[in-house]
């Protein structure tokens, strides 16, 4: 058996990621940047590239320019050459009907075509929104050795999140005996990580079955249920760091996870590979720290430039941080310009925002959530569109929202109140 | 195919000058900058003025240079009407020869050139820091209608006999080259950096296979062109220019990156090659909650907990708690223990200094004449050497690669010392 080769990679990235609010509005979750260098999707294509798998089909669908972009050809995940390779399988017009993907599984079954070129022994199922370190080609070999028809990787969940996961029973050997999709009160804790290992013919026949049938178009919801009793699905215990960054709040923890090891995520040794965005220039030069500057407890990527003071943040390439100005708890996107003495505090920064000096953000008590977008933000957290401009002397509490390319100086606004949104597309109250 | 323009880099020359940290590798290769090696900067520049056919010559231990240049892909120069290709001497059909100067290199490789039929060669050492556009000195050269244009910069009269000069007339053309005369007539140095019309270079080439002895572009073709009344011409410089010839100009030239007018590198868009046999991709600089760091250029991949002053960091360097690493430059993958000081030193890749353990300690004085050693302070230690813990070791020392606990004599290694296994 060589299972790794013998496995084709069937990667979901069409995901939206709307929680994520503005940082997802013009791009797809996975392409979303994290961790100072990386983008969500880089964890999963990294897994793919340790674990020795090497066809992959992409699936995008939601805004997926970011992504493509990001991905182009694979190198980075080493998945070119005459045995390896990534193809993007977007959404296309068929001759019946032109159909987007309607789930998850649909988006599989209409790329029936593209698996039948390989014909593989098993199709790994992956969606590319979570940050993790996994070894697939263990847990492909513990589907073959078990003799399963479905393996699907589960990990226990804290009771009261149980309701956002489908969720797995199991017998003692681990066979799966019941499985219910993101419903309250859920029977277990162990929830499903969406990663599947099909044996091809199962998959085959049971997309098939359902989604051919138009009963349903959704893994968790609809075909793994309708195995139950009739295949042998295997759960695959998995205990390390895994997080579905699915949120603003958990976005910026896990970003905040990368500052220390102890959390369980250790970019060192995880050895993330990803495409460094050179745009058709040079290398972003080495982290330049000033005389003045201060850095304590941050992950600053190359080309930031650091004359302030930085604590517990992550800073992406090409970020300015003047003489006096304060970043703490923030997650500040590329080439991002922080004037003189600004100050922002447990904020998010998408790319290109230029703060002028004195300006202070996230700073205050987070008493008041986001009015209009109360369950995105309410952690206190404040976030910035990309290109936004922030004039000198301004003042943003938190839970606000600054849409992408707001100038705020040429609205004339010099304060935004706890928890209040600037979209120019809306007439301010 | 044709090509106006090919260029040929020298880069595999002379063996000794900087002492352990060219001992298993040619200058051109020697990490410069935290994350860059000196060829990275005459490949930037030949990408941005759009010279994409490009020889590298080499023959001083290549391997370490051929693994960092990955076939051209860092610098675009792949495709199918873009090309590197290093060039190493080879087996004639008369004898086996290895090149015996530049020109040599040059004339031994001409069907790499003729391959292009191009009008134009741009000659460039690879041992040189410095961002040029070549594109107005191109542009200079056709429009004096010259054979061969040098770049030339105004240097410090003192430095003047340490370089090739020349003296210009108002039309710039070169009256006068001298190469390194105790007592220049100008002080325009020659940067290294050639242009020729190709059919003179062939013809200049030609001739000194025959009738040369040095074999040096520098020593024998340009002085003999200027009078034989060739039209050489000179091109003006005026940006920043470094060349390391000893290790005290290497120190002093990874000095001016953290120096209080650094050269702009965002500007200057250098390319490198920072993946070259490794898996993955170095990871953001982590600064731990202990770290304090300041005035230092810090790069991908390292790790700091302890404080760092006026320093250069390069990929995957770890700092642990306590160490104190101060007017020092650490190449990629060094690891300074809990509790360790560094006062102005060159740590080569892979160096373990352990716990305790301090370097460049005691009065910053030169050393006692000895040419083999550095004068201006600074202790060097080469590739993959351990110091062991509790080590205290002066100024102006040279450790050499590889060393282990049992090549130490003492724990005590006084100032002016080489340390050999």
């Amino acid at each position: 058996m060589r299972p790794a080769r013998d496995t084709l990679v069937m990667l979901l990235a069409g995901g939206s990621g709307s929680r994520l609010n503005i940082l997802s509005s013009r791009r797809a979750k996975p392409a979303v940047p994290f961790g100072a260098n990386y983008r969500i999707i880089d964890f999963t294509l990294s897994n793919v590239m340790h674990s020795g798998l090497s066809r992959v089909g992409l699936l995008t669908q939601y805004k997926p320019f970011s992504l493509m972009d990001h991905v182009r050809g694979g190198e980075p995940w080493d998945l070119v050459g005459r045995e390896r390779g990534i193809k993007v399988l977007p959404p296309y017009t068929g001759e019946k009907e032109s159909d987007w993907y309607k789930g998850t599984a649909d988006a599989v079954w209409q790329n029936l075509w593209f698996m039948e070129d390989y014909r593989p022994e098993r199709v790994l199922i992956l969606s590319g929104d979570h940050i993790y370190r996994m070894d697939y080609e263990a847990m492909i070999a513990t589907h073959e050795a078990r003799g399963a028809e479905v393996t699907i990787a589960a990990m226990e969940v804290p009771w009261e999140e149980t309701s956002r996961f489908g969720v797995m029973t199991c017998d003692r050997e681990g066979w799966i005996t019941g499985f219910v999709e993101k419903q309250r009160d859920a029977p277990s804790n162990l929830a499903s990580m969406g990663i599947y290992v099909f044996d091809y013919g199962t998959l085959v026949a049971e997309l098939e079955a359902v989604v051919g049938a138009r009963v349903g178009y959704d893994f968790g919801h609809d075909v793994i249920p309708h195995m139950l009793g009739r295949r042998r699905l295997l759960a695959y215990p998995f205990c390390g760091y895994w997080r579905d960054v699915g949120t603003i709040a958990s976005y910026v923890q896990a970003n905040m996870d990368c500052l220390d090891p102890q959390s369980g995520l250790d970019l060192r040794s995880w050895n993330v590979c990803t495409n460094p965005d050179h745009r058709g220039r040079g290398d972003r030069p080495p982290v330049r720290v000033g005389a003045k500057g201060k850095i304590h407890n941050a992950l600053v990527a190359a080309g930031c430039v650091i004359e302030g003071e930085v604590n517990e943040s992550v800073l992406f390439p090409g970020v300015r941080v003047e003489r006096g100005a304060r970043v703490v708890r923030s997650v500040i996107l590329n080439d991002c310009r922080l004037g003189p003495s600004c100050q922002i505090v447990n904020t998010v920064l998408d790319k290109e925002v230029s703060v002028g000096a004195g300006a202070r953000i996230g700073t205050g008590r987070a008493a008041t959530p986001n009015r209009r977008f109360p369950s995105h933000l309410d952690s206190g957290i404040t976030v910035i569109g990309k290109q936004a401009a922030i004039p000198r002397d301004c003042r943003i509490g938190t839970n606000c929202l600054v849409f992408p390319s707001v100038d705020l100086g040429a609205l004339g606004v010099s304060t935004v109140a706890d928890g209040e949104t600037v979209d120019p597309s809306e007439p301010r109250e | 195919m044709k090509k106006q323009i090919v260029g040929m880099v020298l880069a595999g020359g002379r063996v000794d000058e900087l002492s352990v940290l060219t001992a298993k590798r040619p200058k051109s290769a020697v990490p410069i900058w935290g994350m860059y090696r000196f060829i990275d900067f005459v490949l930037s520049n030949m990408m941005h003025s759009g010279i994409d056919v490009v020889g590298v010559l080499s023959q001083y231990r290549p391997y370490s240079l051929i693994t960092h240049l990955a076939g051209g892909a860092p610098w675009d120069f792949v495709g199918r009407t873009r090309e590197l290709k290093v060039l190493s001497p080879f087996l004639g059909s008369k004898d086996t020869d290895w090149y015996r100067g530049t020109a040599d290199a040059i004339y031994q490789n001409l069907i790499f050139i003729e391959h292009y039929s191009p009008e134009l060669v741009l000659i460039a050492s690879a041992d040189h820091v410095y961002a040029m556009d070549y594109r107005p000195m191109i542009r200079q050269h056709l429009a004096t209608g010259a054979d061969l244009t040098l770049a030339l910069k105004e240097v410090p009269a003192h430095q003047a006999p340490m370089f090739g000069t020349a003296v210009l007339d108002e039309r710039r053309r070169v009256v006068s080259y001298e190469e390194k005369s105790v007592r220049p007539k100008g002080n325009l140095a020659s940067l290294t950096i050639y242009v020729f019309n190709t059919a003179t270079l062939v013809e200049r080439l030609r001739e000194n296979a025959a009738t040369g002895t040095t074999f040096q572009i520098y020593s024998e073709i340009i002085p003999r062109m200027v009078a034989d009344g060739a039209r050489v011409f000179g091109y003006l410089f005026e940006g920043y220019w470094q060349y390391a010839r000893t290790l005290d100009a290497y120190y002093a030239a990874n000095m001016d990156i953290i120096g209080p007018d650094p050269p702009d590198l965002e500007a200057w868009q250098v390319r490198t090659n920072l993946t070259a046999g490794t898996l993955g991709d170095p990871t953001p600089a982590l600064f731990r909650p202990s770290a304090t760091v300041h005035s230092s250029l810090i790069c991908p991949g390292a790790w700091v907990e302890g404080t760092v002053e006026s320093s250069v960091i390069s990929p995957d360097v770890v700092i642990e708690p306590g160490a104190v690493v101060r007017n020092a430059v650490v190449m990629h993958g060094c690891r300074i223990e809990a509790g360790a000081f560094l006062d102005t030193v060159i740590l080569d890749k892979a160096v373990t200094v352990g716990r305790g353990a301090q370097l460049g300690v005691g009065p910053m004085e030169a050393n006692s004449g000895r040419a083999d050693l550095p004068t201006a302070g600074v202790t060097v230690v080469g590739k993959g050497t351990t110091v062991p813990p509790g080590t205290v070791i002066g100024r102006n020392c040279i450790l050499f690669p590889d060393l282990t606990e049992a090549s130490f004599p003492a724990r005590t290694i006084p100032s002016a010392t080489v340390v050999r296994p």
